[in-house]
């Protein structure tokens, strides 16, 4: 099946985002062997360390990924709604071939006897429908464009599935995060409602203010279970997705990358929503890669070349041309041809092709609506990322520092006796409450990206950091990727 | 308009004074570079013993046609209320309180008072019996003296006794500034009686300093962080230096918010006088402890005993520095495991006060207890035998047989079997 691999995977590439280069994840994959070239070609992504192969041995152990493209690539070998979207591709290549072919010749063959006669009349005749002859480029090309549409089709679908591979890996990571987060305020709130015990317990505190301290924990350790739960959650959600039984150890990240891993900068952001010309740039870009554009100017394509072959068939619909042999009973023999065809006195087809314009036209408009859309919705999460990108380093510059800062004139002010234990407590906890919030800016910042991305074909990472030169290289590398683990892994392949 | 007969008056008056004038002048001058004690020999030639006061000066004078003319300048002021500690306080020609003014029963003062701050001010001269437009009531006995401005004030004093002088204008803010200093009037007929071999001159104040700020708070109106003795706090209050034998007078007046009963130990001094003069012998009273109330002046006397004796406010958080007084009490409670594990989410976290503050003192002093920028700690101070825990308004009258002249004569060695000591056991039978 080398052309469905062709087929699809070109437009690989696009679909994943890039990282760095190492062994080939697949090369183990025999399903995949005949793509491997095409692979290595297109997408480093799927080229890269990925899977950990060093971490990974053969049976038990578990996966881990680092990054958004290595859930993408384990998704594209795991997924079942991936393997379905190949197995239309195959379906489709299928059809392809069935209709390039010339329809199969007619034969027919017929004996006849005169009455009372001994000799038999035999006819012989082979027919071939001559028009499928003729129009058979113009329908070869007709069944390409389909062809191509089934593959815009696949793209689209694809396009979707590892867009949402990365939202819900995002949504995992950011989900075990915040449970982490959760779980340092229910500590703080914990420790704050046992110094209350032990100052109750010495006489030192009414039963109420206990209480109320006591309140506090609870709730913030009932927000720590929910947020477990959530983690757990979006932990299903993301090894569905990459097709991995429910049970299967899946390794993610801790945290989530900094908003510096990102190549969207905020400079090139603000360059791209203020400077016309890059963003019709980046527009332009985003619409030859998106599918349904593509789909929506195949679509229009195909109909164009319907029309001409309509116009090619005018006035000599269904023509058979035959050649037929024709024995006589007295033995001799006659042959010649046969023309057969109707006349067009009632369809001469100039409905169906004011049918197939008015399509066209409907085409046309939808591509513009499209366009409009697309325009609009780049704009809006340009706009989102910026803002997004400027909270997140605002909270991570200048908030969270500012409440260290602040839990450290607190500890010196507890130190001389100024204010008391739960105060210290709660200056803790109010740091650990804008190291939340960042980490729910960061989500959002990510997940953004993630749609972003999906939006863009996975385009916008490259050529908005070709607006920064200042930047990162595209791809967000995931913290913690141990050096060690890499060099380990490199060893393990020699 | 001052009439004929006060002319003659001052001018009489004038002509005494100014003989000792300029000899006062001159011991002012020498008493000024030393704060802690008169120049005693100096003073020989004076009917009264210059006051001395701590940690500030007597202002100059000098004599223009029988008139002292004084000068005060109200100004911003670069205050130090013990080492760890500077503000932006409002005082007087450089200091907070300012000097201290000094002068005899009939003299007449001319006092310019310059104002170099950027709002109005006036000085009202506290418990001075004067001509009405000399009272220096913002609005109501003259207009206030605008910034830039020099005004005079001149009057005759017709008493004795310990008197204060501050602003009536914007003054809950100005005062909470520190603008405030001693007026001390001696009596023209001194008590041969009772010579005073040492004189004092003390104003207590408070002060809200907010941790980590640099400038008084005037709104507070009770939970002051600061109480002061001449605008210092322990240890950074300049003991009373005397000689055994010596009989000391301690002038103490009032213009903080909140009364101070004044403790003295080692002695019953006598109550000698206020601001309303020195009184009749026969209306002393023997005290331990005296109320100087808000804007009252009180003047102890007692007979100098050797040692360090402290005087200070018996108000306990009088003699602490910033404290807050709000927190939970930790008396009693053990946090043992809990320590740690506080400390592992906020690193040099310290559980405190289990067995009372006073290991509070020994971990400041250790140095692993780093408090708030320009903020005292809460208490302070290392005698001979260890931690004093103390700071606000508490300080020593330190007494020796013989003084090396101002200098400070070290810690007091208690004599043999005159010092409490350890014992091993103590006697079943002695009740308990
Ligand atoms: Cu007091």
């Amino acid at each position: 099946m080398p052309f469905k691999a062709l087929a699809l995977f070109l437009v690989l590439p696009a679909l994943v985002s890039c990282g760095t280069t190492g062994t080939n994840l697949l090369s183990q994959d025999s399903q995949f062997d005949d793509m491997r070239q095409t692979l290595q070609q297109w997408s480093p992504a799927l080229n890269s360390n990925n899977l950990e192969p060093a971490a990974q041995p053969p049976d038990d152990a578990s996966l881990r990924l680092h990054n958004p493209a290595q859930a993408q690539a384990l998704a594209l070998r795991q997924s079942p709604a991936i393997r379905s979207i190949l197995a239309s591709q195959g379906i489709a290549d299928a059809d392809y071939r069935q209709a390039t072919l010339i329809q199969n010749p007619g034969f027919s063959a017929s004996a006849l006897r005169a009455e009372g006669s001994d000799s038999w009349k035999t006819e012989f005749s082979l027919t071939l429908g001559i028009l499928d002859w003729l129009t058979l480029p113009m329908r070869r090309q007709l069944a390409g464009a389909e062809h191509a549409q089934a593959r815009s089709r696949a793209f689209q679908l694809l396009t979707d599935e590892l867009g949402e591979v990365r939202s819900v890996y995002f949504a995992a990571v950011a989900a075990r995060h915040i449970s982490q987060q959760h779980q340092q305020t229910a500590e703080a709130a914990r420790l704050n409602a046992e110094l209350a015990a032990r100052l109750s317990e010495a006489g030192n505190l009414s039963e109420l203010e206990r209480l109320h301290y006591e309140d506090v924990s609870a709730r913030q350790r009932q927000a720590w279970q929910q947020a477990q739960a959530e983690a757990d959650a979006s932990m299903a959600a993301l090894k569905r997705g990459l097709g991995l039984d429910i049970a299967a150890p899946l390794e993610i990240p801790d945290q989530l990358p900094d908003i510096a891993d990102s190549a969207l900068s905020a400079g090139a952001l603000r360059t791209l929503l203020q400077d016309s010309e890059q963003f019709a740039m980046l527009l332009t870009r985003t619409t030859s890669q998106r599918p349904d554009v593509r789909f929506l100017r195949d679509n229009r394509s195909a109909l164009e070349r319907q029309l001409q072959l309509q116009r090619k068939q005018l006035g000599m619909s269904d023509i058979g041309v035959g050649l037929i042999t024709e024995r006589e009973p007295d033995g001799s023999r006659a042959s010649g041809f046969e023309l057969d065809l109707s006349l067009l006195v009632f369809d001469r087809g100039q409905h169906q092709r004011a049918s197939t314009r008015a399509h066209q036209a409907q085409l046309s408009a939808d591509e513009a609506a499209l366009e409009l859309a697309i325009t609009y919705q780049l704009q809006t999460s340009l706009n989102n990322l910026l803002s997004l990108t400027e909270q997140a380093t605002q909270l991570r510059d200048e908030d969270i520092p500012r409440q260290q800062r602040m839990l450290a004139l607190t500890l010196q002010e507890y130190n001389f006796m100024l204010t008391g234990p739960f105060e210290l407590i709660e200056a803790k906890q109010q740091e650990l409450d804008t190291v939340l919030r960042y980490i729910n800016t960061l989500e959002s910042y990510w997940l953004e990206h993630a749609w972003l991305m999906q939006y863009t074909a996975n385009t916008a990472d490259i050529f908005i950091a070709s607006l920064d030169s200042s930047a990162p290289p595209p791809g967000p590398a995931m913290n913690p990727t141990p050096r060690a683990a890499d060099t380990h892994q490199e060893h393990h392949h020699d | 308009m001052i009439n004929r007969r006060q002319l003659l008056l001052g001018s009489a008056a004038g002509l005494v004074s100014a003989r000792l004038g300029s000899q006062s002048a001159s011991a002012q001058a020498s008493t000024s570079q030393a704060t802690q004690a008169p120049a005693a020999a100096a003073t020989n030639d004076l009917p009264y013993t210059p006051v001395v006061t701590p940690n500030g000066r007597t202002l100059p004078y000098r004599m223009r046609d029988g008139v002292k003319e004084f000068h005060l300048i109200a100004e911003e002021v670069d205050h130090e209320f013990a080492e760890g500690t500077r503000i932006k306080a409002w005082g007087y020609n450089g200091t907070t309180p300012g000097p201290t003014l000094e002068a005899v029963e009939g003299d007449r003062v001319r006092i310019y008072v310059t104002n170099r701050l950027q709002e109005p001010t006036t000085v009202h001269w506290h418990g001075l019996i004067l001509p009405f437009g000399m009272d220096g009531v913002a609005g109501l006995t003259q207009r206030a003296i605008p910034p830039g401005e020099s005004w005079v004030y001149e009057f005759t004093l017709n008493q004795h006794g310990t008197h204060m002088y501050h602003p009536h204008s914007d003054e809950m803010l100005q005062m909470a500034m520190g603008m405030m200093g001693m007026f001390i009037i001696h009596p023209r007929q001194q008590d041969s009686s009772h010579r005073i071999d040492r004189d004092f001159a003390l104003l207590l104040h408070n002060w809200a300093i907010h941790p980590g700020t640099y400038r008084p708070d005037p709104s507070v109106m009770t939970d002051f962080d600061l109480w002061t003795i001449n605008s210092k706090v322990f240890p950074a209050i300049a003991p009373l230096l005397a000689q055994t034998g010596e009989r000391v007078r301690v002038r103490i007046g009032n213009l903080s918010m909140m009364n101070h009963p004044m403790h003295m130990h080692g002695v019953q001094f006598d109550v000698t006088g206020s601001d309303g003069g020195r009184w009749p012998q026969a209306q002393w009273r023997k005290e331990v402890t005296e109320i100087i109330g808000v804007g009252q002046t009180r003047d102890l006397e007692f007979t100098a005993i050797a040692g360090d004796w402290p005087l200070h406010c018996h108000m306990s958080h009088h003699t602490m520095n910033a404290m807050g007084h709000e927190l939970p009490v930790t008396t009693g409670v053990n946090q043992g495991e809990l320590e740690r594990q506080i400390r592992q989410m906020i690193p040099g976290y310290m559980a405190m006060g289990e067995h009372g503050m006073s290991e509070h003192q020994a971990h400041i002093d250790a140095g692993h207890m780093r408090g708030p920028e320009n903020t005292l700690p809460m208490m302070g101070g290392q005698g001979a035998f260890g931690p004093m825990e103390m700071g606000g308004m508490f300080t020593l009258i330190k007494v020796r047989d013989q003084l090396d002249g101002n200098n400070d004569p070290g810690w007091f060695e208690p004599p043999q079997g005159t010092q409490a000591y350890r014992v091993n056991s103590v006697p079943e039978d002695v009740p308990v």
